[in-house]
């Protein structure tokens, strides 16, 4: 059993369902296949994408609230629709590790300037080549779920200070640092 | 007003006469362009494309942060739009996205931001004319604007004696707390 299970959002486009579904089936296959998780099964769910009965906002926030959720995106891009850029754009707000993967060509078009710190892009034109790329990311980009050991040099200062304060409160200087850190990430959420 | 107009162009011969109009009209109402990128796009081949779409995307994160609202024309469903609309939703500028398509079938339809309007036009009129009520109602004049409102006893209790003690009206001081909580908020976005 795997000591860490990564949850990934996977995301594409109902336009042309049927050309992209062994793709996007090839990508849930990899996820599995590195012990990682996909957050939203949409592929079951989609029944006929182009109905007008489709309730957008309720597929729309489901897609949201599953980035939130989410440690790593992958985007199937091909078709290159208005959904998959509002996902990339907001799982990169999250500050997700994004991976947008197409077999279009991407030179001359929008998608090609978006790369950053946190999206990749990619190319494919073979389920090997998608499967090779989309295991590379999610053996980048997992944090295990065990405790880290992190080493850091601190300066004279904060190690008075972090020194003086484990004295008085009686928690050791980890301990200081880490309650810093969780305040910091509850603000910041 | 500082306006940012972004459209996927995929017909520039049907596109044209609806971005232009779109363009005039907010000139028309003593508004600029952020980026003004539509006069290259819809001069150039069709297949003379940016040659630095980075620096393309960069231009126009820049001008929605910089305007005040963004009009999108979502006629096409494009990658580009919706990384773009996610930008301005992250930016809290109020959005108008207009359409010659069905306005139900497009994920689009799902953004239930107060931010985003989805209009669908079926003529240049219809255009101008939603564009134009847009434009009205989410004009900020440069001057000074009035304001009014209810206060409940004690909070106008407090102001009489917050005046009173600081010597500042009671204005001054609604401000100044209105600020103070705006650069808060700022600050933490």
């Amino acid at each position: 059993m795997p000591s860490f299970t990564t949850r990934v959002h996977i995301t594409g486009s109902t336009h042309k369902l049927n050309d992209d579904l062994p793709f996007l089936q090839a990508i849930t296959k990899t996820i599995h296949a590195c012990d990682a998780v996909v957050s939203r099964d949409w592929l079951s769910e989609v029944s006929d994408p182009t109905s007008e009965d489709t309730d957008w906002e309720a597929a729309l926030n489901d897609n949201l609230e599953s980035i939130r959720k989410s440690d790593l995106v992958i985007i199937e891009a091909t078709q290159g629709r208005f959904s998959q850029g509002l996902q990339a754009y907001t799982a990169a707000q999250y500050k997700r590790p994004t991976l947008i993967v197409t077999r279009s060509a991407t030179n001359g078009h929008f998608i090609s300037g978006v790369g950053s710190k946190l999206i990749a892009v990619k190319q494919y034109g073979t389920k090997e080549e998608l499967a090779a790329i989309v295991t590379e990311f999610i053996k980048q980009n997992s944090i295990p779920e065990k405790d880290l050991r992190f080493n850091m040099i601190l300066d004279r200062r904060i190690y008075k200070y972090l020194r003086d304060t484990s004295y008085e409160t009686g928690k050791n200087k980890s301990q200081i640092i880490r309650s810093l850190l969780e305040k910091d990430l509850k603000k910041r959420q | 007003m500082i306006v940012h107009l972004t459209a996927s162009i995929r017909k520039p011969e049907t596109d044209a006469p609806y971005l232009q109009l779109i363009t005039e009209t907010i000139h028309d109402h003593g508004a600029v362009l952020a980026h003004n990128w539509l006069d290259d796009a819809l001069s150039r081949n069709k297949n003379d494309s940016p040659s630095n779409w980075t620096a393309y995307v960069e231009e126009n994160l820049e001008a929605i942060k910089r305007c005040d609202v963004v009009i999108v024309e979502l006629t096409y469903s494009s990658f580009g739009s919706g990384f773009l609309i996610a930008a301005a939703l992250e930016h809290k500028k109020p959005i108008l996205a207009v359409s010659r398509g069905k306005v139900k079938s497009h994920t689009a339809s799902g953004l239930a931001d107060s931010l985003f309007t989805y209009k669908k036009y079926t003529t240049t009129d219809s255009l101008a004319s939603i564009i134009d009520s847009f434009l009205d109602k989410n004009t900020i004049h440069t001057k000074d604007l009035r304001f009014n409102m209810f206060l409940t006893r004690a909070t106008f209790k407090y102001l009489e004696d917050t005046s009173r003690e600081t010597g500042k009206s009671r204005s001054e001081i609604i401000r100044e707390l209105v600020k103070q909580k705006a650069d808060k908020d700022a600050h933490h976005a």
